[in-house]
């Protein structure tokens, strides 16, 4: 009795999950849902998920759950062991936080969608790398600042949390996907280096997956 | 001293919107410190301190630390205020309703910024910001359509009052007032609405009730 976790080797969301699953070392098979083929609308995954976007998860039960956020605290919930958010109510409030933040400000403004809009109403065209480039480096210089105020080994104190993987899934695709350079945060790179370092975590990466576009 | 919470609030801000419901819906007294976006208050000096992410809201407990993130402090005042619980003890059906509030979180509100409307502008020389919103928010309302169909009773889960409905009223609120959002074409989000908009908790927080309305 497993997990199935639908989503693709290219979706940073995928990972936060597939890194969590790895970490809390739950078992799961995964079924490939690649958007560069569109597969997402199928109807088929349209009974998983009423918005056809990735991920989502189906639990041992047979029930399907859909955002990642809700994802990541229903495991943590069900499956205390390998916490990924802290005790203390604070520091939990300061995880959810930055969780939150790349989750809002950060990966929905890298929709192609925007690029899609903005191309088909000026003469000007925008690059994707360049919208990724823009918002990627605002927020990333954003928790640069708000993490210098929480972080230990880890943005919030010295344990891993879900803020940690949610950053380093970010950059992770980031500099996969367009070579962006986040050398300048010292402390988010300091943070990316200490969650690389997690052998479940960045075995999750986009890139060891069977569906990793060739 | 600080002896009550601080809520730094806009009348118009829909995720400062979901804070005063929950505030008001849990019983708790506090103050608002009002930051009016249009006047670009939250980029001020002033509010360097205060506003830590240069957004609102940010909840101020009384020992000075500061909150941010709608979801993560709706979350706090959950764990920290039981009175009025607002989301549901089952873990599958609290994945549920934090998934529909990520829906509007991160699927929907990101959309509809100054930030994101400010940085089109950049490249859209006549951008339409109601004509751009409606266009994105299309399925984003056909899919609050059908998880609700799935899942309401007199609120959007069930009912009993959940986080969920703390996200859908701003949204809903905010999508008719400013984008022109045709509600009818949605009926299981127009019924829920009216049962919820009412409420005096609800009402009481809405932007036209707020001491900093214009």
């Amino acid at each position: 009795m497993s997990y199935t976790l639908y989503g693709f080797a290219m979706s940073s969301c995928t990972q936060r999950i597939r890194s969590i699953l790895n970490y809390k070392k739950l078992p799961y098979t995964q079924v490939s849902v690649n958007f560069l083929k569109k597969e997402q609308l199928s109807e088929e995954y349209k009974k998983i998920h009423p918005r056809q976007i990735i991920p989502a998860l189906i639990t041992p039960e047979g029930q399907a759950l859909i955002e990642s956020l809700a994802i990541a605290e229903y495991l943590e919930e069900v499956h205390p062991e390998k916490p990924i958010l802290p005790k203390d109510k604070i520091q939990r409030t300061q995880v959810r936080a930055i969780a939150e933040y790349i989750n809002s400000s950060i990966q929905p403004f890298q929709h192609l969608g925007i690029q899609q809009y903005i191309n088909s109403h000026t003469e000007k065209k925008l690059e994707w790398k360049d919208q990724w480039t823009h918002w990627n480096m605002l927020g990333i210089s954003n928790l640069e600042k708000s993490i210098s105020r929480t972080r230990g080994r880890f943005s919030v104190g010295d344990q891993l949390t879900l803020a940690d993987i949610m950053i380093y899934c970010q950059i992770d695709s980031a500099q996969t996907r367009f070579g962006l350079d986040f050398g300048q945060y010292h402390n988010i790179m300091n943070i990316y280096f200490n969650v690389n370092n997690i052998k479940e975590i960045e075995q999750s990466r986009g890139i060891y997956q069977k569906d990793f576009p060739k | 001293m600080q002896q009550k919470l601080r809520l730094y609030t806009y009348f118009r801000s829909s995720t400062s919107h979901r804070i005063r419901i929950v505030l008001n819906l849990k019983e708790i007294d506090y103050e608002p410190k009002f930051v009016n976006l249009l006047q670009g208050e939250h980029k001020s000096e002033d509010n360097k301190q205060e506003l830590p992410n240069q957004a609102v809201p940010a909840l101020h407990l009384p020992d000075g630390t500061i909150l941010i993130e709608s979801m993560a402090i709706a979350e706090y005042l959950d764990e920290v205020y039981p009175q009025k619980k607002l989301l549901p003890q089952d873990p599958v059906l609290k994945a549920k309703v934090r998934g529909f509030c990520e829906l509007i979180n991160s699927g929907m509100h990101p959309y509809q910024n100054l930030i994101m409307f400010e940085w089109i502008e950049k490249y859209v020389e006549k951008f339409d910001r109601v004509e751009f919103v409606q266009n994105v928010l299309k399925s984003e309302f056909q899919t609050m359509e059908k998880l609700l169909l799935q899942n309401h009773g007199k609120y959007s889960f069930g009912d009993e009052i959940t986080l969920a409905d703390c996200f859908l009223v701003p949204q809903v609120m905010g999508a008719i007032a400013r984008f022109k959002l045709d509600i009818t074409l949605f009926p299981t989000i127009q019924e829920v609405y009216n049962n919820l908009k009412d409420l005096p908790q609800f009402y009481k927080a809405q932007p036209d009730q707020q001491p900093d309305f214009k």
